[in-house]
């Protein structure tokens, strides 16, 4: 994954905006509603809290003025003292004191009086007969059992609608009772008392002491609450949204439910979810949008980039990139531009010069004509020359054919006594052509024989002097003098010839070759040794025009009343070893 | 490079769940002061019983009340709660409550013994060999008819009379297989009938014509609609039923009937066994056999409460209802019956 992502530059920048985009809006959007529950649940909590305490202190009230209502009957002396009578006029009297009592609290309950044995002798309620209850059994039974002012009793079901009684015992004179005081209360007296003295609109469940439902006005599911205690669950009376307040109702014994509303349910949670689910969905369209656009705007030149050189690898030199973009993509594509150019330029220029090289080559492959012909040719004639007695000829074809098959050759040295035969021949040959007008000397030190030596160095200046020095002279005088001077080796070409000029001589000293040509012949000598031992190296040419200025050496070679002539010193180390 | 990377994610991990504890610190709810509401063990009951509502829903509010033991009730037909007690692990319940004794000798294994304090109060007819169970109240069998579809002079008095064509079709019976009334009936009537046990449920079998009312409660409703004109019930319910404002007549046969107990027993393993003890105690207290009297229309097993005793008492004339037959060879009478059943069905369709 990650791998894929780090291939391809618009899906980073795409992770990129998504990390920035969403992130802050998702820890944002979360914070927010838990946030908001949190803050609205404690406000409701402390609502909810103070409603519960309301509604009990309100039951609790009116328990307390029942309470009273038994007391005050209890005190009553004509109700105690006349309950068992039978006479009408006092069963009146007895009613009268009665409804005086509790007249107060009639909306809230129904009172009746019992006589010891169980059976009702006035009742508040209207229009309904009266209903006498077991002493061994119910009510009666635990007030008769209890110490308490005033018993609580969750009702039968099928008690006519009566959910709660609370019943007190009526005290006879001697502390034996007399009978019963029972208040029945139903439905509509709970509303009637969560209207006045608590909040009509609280959903409420009141439980007897084993959690089974006395009254609820909405639909609270409290029984759950019993069935969770009997399988071992603890419960809390905390308050918790959308479950139930469970509060002790004084000590009554008797709790309260109080429905916590669930501000926050699941839907209203699912729905600001679903909403920053939408506003995720949104940005991550955005970011893709915008990521692919940005991505394009980046990578779209990159991408021409990448092609234009991959274009140009394939050899396509004449690839440019056209970009009106003044950032750095467009410095960058200019400059790949430039490069193109340059290297589209440097390549023609090799090309050329390719060109050029391929037509000397074949310009020199075409002179090359069969070297064996050739040697074979001037042996034949050699041959032909002695058989005819024409040993000029032979001596002509023998020399022209050594020189021939040296200068072809693949070797680049020789021995200097090779050379030296090779000028050797040079020379016969010109004797001939110049009816031996001059003479050769060779004055060769001993032991250089076998030194080794460029090929054809010393050839070209003899012949420099042959044709140049010796060209209008009658009688000329060459001499090659070979020395060794400390490891120098010095070959000194001496001619008593016309000499050269000056310029010229100017030229090869100060090696301008550009004004050497048509005799490039000692320049290239120059070259050769150059480019073979290195600057310190090379050839020397001077004028020999008087004895005062002419060297020693030079002087006793050169014939007397002779006042010019040339001398070239060449120079290169003493070498041995394989030619 | 990569090193450098992970640094960067393990620096990003760590400032996001900085953020997380943070929204956590925001969210966290602070605990206020608690109230724990909690049952203890030691005030639990559970009890298993075959009675109707209105008979437990009194009894087990007023235990509750005096006692102050959560009771754990669960209701159900008498066969299916006997079935539970033999295929339950011990300690699933601790009493149980209701049910023809015929059941509770077939399950006495499955019985702790208990003697109640006030057993000598306890008629001795009642009484259980070893105290494998407590007796509750007596059930005699009886026949109603509804007051406005038959004549006095023509409803049934004898057991026989339910077994002749006079009737057919027109009797209202619970299915024996699933009610235990049902069945002591139907024993009361295989023992008071002098002839062959086979031959007396084919002809009642045959008086009932293929028709069984779907519960005990049922008959009632059957014979009070005038869908059927008698029925064969218990006579506290019809006498509650009456009581309700039913249009319908006890008759007590006159060749006899059963007037067996149901009971009470505490299960083997109970996990309850102390408030199990005080429950029994309870059913068989002065106080509660005065209701099963006075407001069940039942009558108590116990010998000193004459003075509660409805006047109709005397108008029973009661067999010596074998039990043990009853118990012993319910698999085998229940078996012809549906055989029985089986064929009557085949002759319907």
């Amino acid at each position: 994954m990650k791998k894929w992502i780090k291939k391809s530059f618009h899906r980073q920048l795409l992770v990129c905006f998504g990390v920035v985009a969403l992130l802050p809006l998702l820890l944002f959007g979360v914070s927010l509603i838990q946030t908001m529950e949190t803050k609205i649940n404690s406000d409701y909590e402390k609502k909810v809290t103070e409603q519960a305490e309301q509604i009990d202190a309100g039951i609790l009230e009116l328990f307390q003025e029942f309470e009273m209502v038994v007391e005050n009957i209890n005190a009553n002396t004509r109700i105690v003292e006349q309950i068992g009578e039978d006479d009408t006029w006092s069963k009146s009297k007895i009613y009268l004191q009665f409804y005086r009592e509790v007249t107060d609290y009639r909306e809230y309950a129904q009172f009746d009086l019992y006589d010891k044995n169980g059976k009702c002798i006035y009742t508040t309620a209207q229009g309904s007969a009266k209903r006498d209850l077991p002493v061994y059994w119910g009510i009666l039974k635990a007030v008769e059992d209890s110490k308490e002012t005033l018993v609580l009793r969750r009702a039968d079901t099928n008690d006519s609608k009566i959910l709660l009684y609370a019943a007190g015992k009526l005290m006879g004179k001697d502390g034996i009772p007399e009978g019963y005081i029972v208040i029945s209360m139903r439905a509509e007296n709970f509303e009637k008392v969560l209207h006045d003295k608590g909040n009509a609109k609280a959903k409420i469940a009141i439980m007897d002491p084993f959690w089974r439902t006395i009254y609820d006005n909405g639909n609270l599911q409290e029984e759950q609450i019993r069935e969770e205690l009997m399988v071992g669950h603890k419960l809390l009376g905390v308050y918790r949204a959308g479950e139930l307040l469970i509060q002790p109702l004084g000590d009554s014994g008797l709790y309260t439910a109080l429905s916590c509303p669930s501000v926050f349910s699941t839907e209203v949670l699912n729905s600001m979810y679903s909403v920053l689910i939408v506003m995720l969905t949104i940005s991550v369209i955005l970011c893709v949008l915008v990521a692919s656009r940005l991505g394009r705007n980046m990578t779209r030149p990159i991408e021409r980039m990448n092609t234009a050189m991959r274009t140009l690898q394939e050899g396509d030199l004449t690839v440019r990139i056209v970009s009106d973009r003044e950032d750095e993509l467009g410095q960058m594509s200019r400059n790949f531009n430039i490069m193109a150019n340059e290297l589209e330029q440097s390549v023609q220029d090799k090309v050329e010069k390719q060109k050029e090289l391929n037509a000397s080559h074949i310009a020199m492959m075409q002179a090359q004509l069969n070297p064996h012909f050739l040697y074979n040719t001037l042996d034949t004639m050699k041959w032909v020359a002695k058989a005819n007695h024409i040993p000029e000829i032979a001596t002509m074809a023998a020399g022209l054919a050594k020189i021939l098959r040296t200068s072809i050759s693949k070797r680049q040295f020789i021995y200097l006594k090779e050379e030296l035969e090779l000028v050797n021949c040079y020379v016969d040959i010109q004797k001939i052509r110049f009816n031996d007008k001059f003479s050769y000397t060779v004055d060769l030190q001993e032991g250089l024989e076998e030194c080794v030596i460029p090929k054809l160095i010393i050839q070209p200046i003899v012949e420099n002097s042959v044709l140049h020095g010796l060209k209008e002279s009658e009688e000329g005088n060459i001499l090659v003098r070979i020395t060794e001077q400390e490891d120098v080796l010095c070959i000194e070409v001496t001619d008593d010839g016309c000499g050269a000029p000056e310029e010229r001589m100017d030229a090869i000293n100060h090696r301008r070759q550009e004004q050497l040509v048509g005799h490039i012949g000692v320049s290239n000598v120059d070259t050769i040794i150059r480019l073979t031992y290195g600057e310190e190296y090379g050839i020397h040419m001077e004028s020999l025009t008087s004895n005062a200025e002419n060297p020693t050496d030079g002087q006793r070679t050169e014939e007397e009343g002779e006042v010019h002539g040339t001398k070239v010193t060449l120079r290169l180390p003493v070498r041995y070893g394989e030619a | 490079m990569r090193t450098s990377y992970s640094k960067k994610h393990k620096a990003g991990i760590s400032v996001l769940s900085g953020l997380t504890a943070a929204l956590l610190l925001l969210t966290g709810c602070s605990k206020s002061e608690e109230t724990v509401y909690q049952i203890p063990e030691d005030r639990k009951l559970i009890v298993y019983t075959a009675h109707k509502a209105d008979v437990y829903e009194p009894i087990i509010k007023e235990f509750e009340e005096r006692t102050g033991i959560f009771v754990e009730l669960k209701a159900g037909d008498t066969l299916a709660l006997f079935d539970e007690l033999q295929q339950d692990a011990p300690g699933t319940f601790d009493v149980m409550f209701g049910g023809g004794i015929e059941n509770f000798e077939e399950c006495r294994d499955y019985l702790e013994p208990y003697k109640v304090s006030e057993i000598d109060q306890i008629a001795e007819q009642y009484r259980t060999e070893g105290d494998a169970y407590t007796p509750f109240s007596v059930l005699p069998t009886v026949f109603i008819y509804n007051n406005k579809l038959v004549y006095p002079v023509a409803a049934p008095r004898t057991w026989e009379e339910l077994q002749t064509d006079r009737w057919k079709g027109k009797i209202a019976f619970a299915d024996p297989t699933k009610s235990g009334s049902s069945y002591t009936a139907l024993c009361t009537m295989l023992q008071v009938s002098d002839q062959d046990a086979q031959k007396t449920l084919e002809d009642f079998t045959g008086a009932l014509d293929g028709y069984l009312s779907p519960s005990s409660v049922a008959v009632l409703e059957e014979v009070n609609a005038g869908t059927r004109l008698v029925g064969i019930t218990t006579e506290g319910m019809a006498r509650q039923k009456i009581l309700e404002g039913a249009d319908i007549t006890v008759i007590y046969p006159t060749d006899g009937t059963s007037a067996i107990p149901d009971a009470t027993a505490i299960v083997k393993g109970a996990k309850h066994m102390e408030n199990a003890k005080l429950f029994l105690e309870f059913t068989v207290s002065s106080d509660v056999q005065r209701l099963v009297e006075e407001v069940f229309f039942r009558r108590t097993v116990r010998n000193d409460m004459e003075e509660y005793a409805a006047p109709e008492q005397t108008k029973l004339k009661t067999i010596d209802y074998d039990i043990h037959w009853a118990s012993q060879e319910k698999e085998k009478i229940l078996n012809t019956w549906e055989t029985l059943q089986g064929r009557t069905d085949e002759k319907v369709d």
